[in-house]
């Protein structure tokens, strides 16, 4: 038996089959429902659910306050991020009911658009947090980062230690794979968690040409060479993986919370220009 | 197999230090894991790295997985090996040596590549979290927050109270109406597009009637006030009918339901109404009631419903009799000689098509019914005017025609030019008195001419003992409450809806269709295979020949 629970089956789903409660009440209320007039949201039904779904989106974003309380709280933090996510998603269906389909190029369509965008970027959000941990972990197989990179400086060493009985220019080629091969870097290389550039990959390219110019008594230490530098090209590879998987699951966020706080500012200057121009 | 496992350290200054464990095992167990025999605890050995056992009597080495594993530097996965072997895994030494005392085989274990602290990692590693690499959150979030209020609700909020700050809003292309407006403006009031004070003269406040009866100053009554006072018709504001901002929609609404509130159970409002429920055309609108004159003298008219079993019938005062004027093989004409008539001969549309005019008769039925009244004088017509005002023109025609000779008596003498004696002139008179009786009772009057329409009362019987015509009353809208369109209906023939004029002698029957008529193409807004008929298609609510719903004093319109 698995002692994990994923957040999006908390409790055997009880976010969501509430969030699918609400939902469902909101579609046949407003499938129902005739105003006078066209669905608006200043229909009766149309504040009801403007009303709620502002409720939502305080209560959503309170939970980066909860987040950040260490204490033990009433409800657990898995509960809360359970809730958040089927909340969030019922949140694009009621707000989307309370404009009654009706957009402009105005303030009020503007609050819209920022919510899609941040249910948007935490619909990324779900994805990552449900695949990726499970990626990382079988990428690691059983390493930490830490082990990954301390492995590499051995194989930095071993390498060094190989090309002691190899003429010079092997030395050049080893020295390409120490200096050039970048781990990290700008926002593109984490991201793709690929480097074109490798100076790994160059050094073995290199080794490779200069291993036909050998005598045949280098074989075994231009073997020994070789090996070390497909070893290191594998776990350079591991690593990158391994960062490339952490950037997506951080990199979301960056649009997501600030995008939160736009679509606050907009939701209250919504709610407060609708009584406005009453 | 006993193995003697000997854990060699060497320390700064050359010595030798060593601690020795027995174990006896058939295969030694070389990794991380603490259940190997040897147990060695480097990062860089695996958990279960290697065994070396003793196979068809020799020492056999094999690396578990794929570790790396040499045997005298070579790289092998397996390989036989012997005292004076040297076996690398990680950075461990093994070396096997012969035997001492009871034990087998000798195997040392060394150290040789210790990790080092603060080693360089082999390869440049930069910025491993985004947030080096990115603004933070929290900045970010300020940002768009301040900004956002900024831009959505305290400009547009300021361009409110100052014309500066709108004007240089609208400037900036960002015109604040435009992006607080919630959709767009119905196309009667585009006019008002970026005055939004037209209309919302108050923060706060829903837009009053006297913005509307600004302009609209000629609003009617839907129900007269002192018949009855209904909180929903004397406070209603008029935004909440007329919708604005819903540019796509009319802001005429023609919603049933609008309606129906009040109209599905009047008794709720009105327990004294004598008007029937109606909640959709298709099922339980009412019979309709034209209005139909039932006295022309007293001027009394009433509504009748068409359910009634006998045909309705109207007493306007006037004869017609559309069987003969329909005949097939047409009437007589006096120019042409026979004309076949049609419906819209007489019955014409008004400008604009909608209703019908009202039959005149000196445009409709002069060219026929001619109303000359002496042979004599046959382009001589009479008016179809008042009796009196007849009756003087024919007495001044034969007043006129005695006093030219030819036409007189020949006890009359006298040449022309010579003026009348004075009993002459009596005798004229009496003979011009004495035609004019006999023209009125056998031509005019009491014969064929005003009786083949009207009915005539004679001087014994009349009030006034002259000539009368009973007053006639003529219908000018059967159904005054509804509007009906002639001119959308022009596929239509006549006689479709109004029946039996091939029939009737007597143009008494009213020829009003049934309700049942119009629901072969109309239904109610729902309808899908009929065409949808909301309230609204046939009737209005602000009905012109009652007072001003909101007078223009007393919406007390303040200055924006």
């Amino acid at each position: 038996m698995s002692l994990h629970e994923s957040f999006l089956v908390y409790r055997n789903l009880l976010y969501p089959k509430v969030a699918t409660a609400m939902t469902g009440a909101a579609l046949v209320w407003y499938a129902v429902d005739s105003p006078r007039g066209v669905p608006s949201g200043s229909t009766w039904l149309g504040y009801t659910l403007g009303t709620v779904a502002a409720l939502l989106v305080v209560w959503l974003m309170w939970f980066g306050v909860r987040k950040r309380r260490y204490g033990p709280g009433e409800w657990r933090l898995e509960a809360w991020l359970s809730g958040h996510v089927y909340f969030g998603l019922a949140l694009a269906v009621i707000a989307t009911l309370h404009t009654g389909f009706r957009f402009h190029w105005n303030i009020h369509t503007l609050a819209y658009a920022l919510m899609m965008m941040v249910i948007g970027s935490g619909l990324f959000g779900i994805y990552v947090y449900a695949r990726y941990p499970r990626l990382m972990t079988d990428n690691r197989r059983g390493e930490t980062l830490r082990s990954m990179l301390i492995k590499l400086a051995d194989i930095d060493r071993e390498s060094r230690a190989a090309c002691l009985n190899l003429p010079d220019d092997f030395a050049a080629a080893v020295r390409i794979s120490h200096q050039e091969t970048r781990i990290g870097g700008s926002l593109r290389r984490q991201l793709s968690g690929v480097d074109r550039n490798c100076g790994t990959t160059r050094a073995l390219a290199r080794i490779e040409e200069l291993a036909a110019t050998v005598p045949a008594k280098l074989d075994v230490p231009v073997m020994r060479l070789r090996r070390e530098l497909q070893r290191k090209q594998a776990l350079v590879a591991q690593v990158r993986l391994d960062l490339r998987y952490k950037a997506l699951m951080e990199i979301w966020l960056y649009v997501h919370v600030p995008l939160a706080f736009a679509l606050l500012a907009a939701l209250t200057a919504h709610i407060v220009l609708v009584f406005f121009y009453f | 197999m006993r193995w003697l496992v000997r854990f060699i350290t060497r320390r700064a200054g050359g010595a030798i230090s060593h601690s020795d464990q027995p174990v006896e095992t058939a295969i030694l167990r070389f990794g991380r894991g603490t259940a190997n025999e040897v147990y060695l605890p480097d990062i860089r050995v695996a958990f279960g790295h290697a065994r070396l056992g003793l196979l068809d009597g020799a020492f056999v080495v094999a690396a578990s997985g794929g570790n790396l594993m040499t045997v005298n530097g070579i790289p092998v996965a397996r390989a036989v090996v012997q005292p004076g072997d040297e076996i690398g895994i990680g950075p461990y030494r093994i070396g096997l040596n012969e035997a001492e005392g009871d034990h087998d085989l000798l195997v040392e274990v060394e150290l040789v590549n210790p990790l080092e602290e603060g080693s360089s990692q082999g390869a440049a590693i930069t910025g491993l979290q985004l947030a080096a690499l990115l603004p933070s959150k929290r900045r970010w979030s300020w940002v768009f927050f301040l900004g956002v209020i900024a831009v959505t609700l305290a400009l547009p909020v300021a361009a409110f109270y100052a014309k500066n700050v709108r004007s240089m809003l609208t400037a900036a292309a960002l015109p604040p109406d435009r992006m607080v407006s919630s959709g767009t403006i119905s196309a009667p009031h585009k006019n008002l597009v970026g005055n939004c004070q037209a209309c919302h003269r108050e923060a706060f406040a829903k837009v009053a009637d006297a913005a509307c009866v600004a302009c609209h100053k000629t609003v009617h009554h839907h129900v007269p006030p002192q018949q009855l006072r209904l909180a929903e018709l004397q406070l209603v504001r008029c935004g909440v009918c007329h919708q604005e901002h819903r540019g796509e929609e009319p802001i005429v609404r023609h919603d049933q339901a609008f309606c129906t509130d009040c109209h599905a159970d009047l008794k709720r409002k009105d327990k004294e109404t004598t008007l029937e429920d109606v909640s959709d055309f298709t099922s339980t609108h009412p019979e309709f009631r034209p209005t139909v004159v039932v006295d022309p003298a007293k001027q009394l008219r009433e509504r009748l419903s068409l359910a009634a079993s006998t045909p309705l019938v109207e007493h306007s005062g006037l004869k017609f009799n559309h069987q003969k004027h329909l005949d097939p093989k047409g009437v007589r004409d006096p120019e042409k000689g026979t004309v076949v008539l049609t419906c819209t001969d007489c019955h014409k549309l008004e400008p604009g098509g909608k209703f019908i005019r009202p039959t005149r008769m000196e445009t409709e039925c002069q060219r026929c019914h001619r109303l000359q009244f002496d042979e004599t004088a046959p382009r001589r017509q009479l008016p179809h005017g008042e009796p009196a005002e007849v009756i003087r023109i024919v007495a001044d025609f034969y007043a006129a025609r005695s006093l030219s000779r030819g036409v007189i008596p020949a006890t009359l003498g006298g040449l022309p030019g010579e003026p009348l004696a004075e009993a002459d002139r009596v005798e004229a008179r009496e003979w011009a008195d004495e035609q004019t009786k006999i023209t009125l009772r056998k031509i005019v009057f009491g014969g064929g001419m005003c009786g083949t329409c009207h009915t005539v009362v004679p001087p014994e019987a009349s009030a006034s003992k002259n000539w009368e015509i009973a007053p006639v009353l003529l219908t000018r809208r059967w159904m005054p409450k509804a509007e009906f369109d002639h001119s959308k209906h022009g596929t239509l023939r006549c006689q479709e809806c109004h029946m039996g004029a091939e029939r009737s002698t007597t143009s008494e029957i009213v020829m009003m269709p049934k309700i049942a008529k119009c629901r072969e193409c109309h239904g109610g807004p729902a309808a899908t295979a009929a065409v949808p008929s909301p309230c609204l298609l046939c009737h209005i609510f602000h009905r012109a020949n009652l007072e001003l719903m909101r007078p223009a004093e007393a919406a007390a319109p303040k200055r924006p």
